[in-house]
């Protein structure tokens, strides 16, 4: 790797998943000893985030569904060793994932940036919503309009029949 | 020799259409279709989604967005099909594979 320049620390995520059955208190003191190895290495915890209990795409150790955590933190080279050696040691933890977001992190950039993406997709989850209504009302309609040609059919036969 | 041919099509047409006014509407439809669709296939040009929207962000945290781009049997979705571009394609499937591993999208099954 080569040496950042601007004494700006590198930046990385981590996202892992416990089990679904651990206990606040046991998540809580994990948390801490997170942040503390993330100190040590003289970074930030940037963002913590809780995604909550989640089905799994497939089963993990026969579990299920499990709890999602994502954590983005700031630190010297061999941060990302030492909380992966953490979190291997913990029999609750049953994946993780760790990714280098930035050789050189803002955390200023970062959360502008992330507010921007959050902000287009809660509008595209707004026009999906919109365009579903569409389509509903729309089906409504059409729907209406069949039931009319019916009728009008079932009066020509009548008229027809009549005429023999 | 042409008006002889055109008069007899008119009563053809009286002759066939008698009160029955919706079939002869139903003909005309089916004609102007035949039409209007001229020149064989229909291709629609596809655009790279992330290339088109600079909001529309690769991520693997982005269940909704990975799911767009993955079959219901957990294959990622060709790029012949997608409309992706080289680049980005290259970027989903790293997406997809991280996804993966944390649970978020299946590993391809056979189904069932």
């Amino acid at each position: 790797m080569s040496q950042v320049q601007s004494g700006l620390l590198p930046g990385y995520e981590t996202t892992f998943i416990t089990r679904s059955d651990v206990t606040d208190e046991t998540m809580k003191t994990f948390q801490e000893r997170l942040n503390g190895i993330v100190t040590e290495f003289g970074g930030t915890v940037v963002l913590n985030e809780d995604w909550g209990k989640r089905k799994l795409a497939y089963t993990i150790e026969k579990e299920s569904r499990g709890h999602y955590t994502y954590v983005v933190y700031t630190g010297k080279p061999g941060v990302v060793a030492e909380i992966e050696r953490n979190l291997r040691l913990s029999e609750n933890i049953l994946r993780f994932l760790s990714v280098n977001l930035d050789e050189e992190f803002k955390e200023e950039n970062f959360r502008k940036r992330r507010a921007e993406i959050q902000a287009a997709a809660q509008k595209r989850e707004a026009e999906r919503e919109a365009r579903r209504e569409e389509r509903m009302a729309e089906r409504r309609a059409q729907g209406h309009y069949e039931d009319r040609e019916h009728h009008s059919r079932a009066v020509i036969d009548e008229s027809d029949s009549s005429e023999e | 020799m042409a008006t002889t041919t055109i008069n007899r099509d008119l009563k053809d047409k009286e002759a066939r259409g008698g009160g029955a006014y919706s079939s002869d509407g139903r003909d005309e439809e089916r004609g102007s279709r035949r039409g209007g669709g001229g020149g064989g296939g229909f291709h629609r040009k596809k655009v790279c989604r992330f290339c088109a929207d600079n909001d529309f962000v690769l991520d693997y945290k982005d269940l909704r967005m990975m799911q767009s781009f993955v079959t219901e049997h957990g294959k990622i979705v060709p790029r012949r099909i997608s409309g992706n571009c080289a680049q980005h394609q290259r970027k989903l499937t790293t997406a997809v594979k991280r996804a993966r591993n944390l649970a978020l999208v299946g590993y391809a099954t056979s189904g069932v």
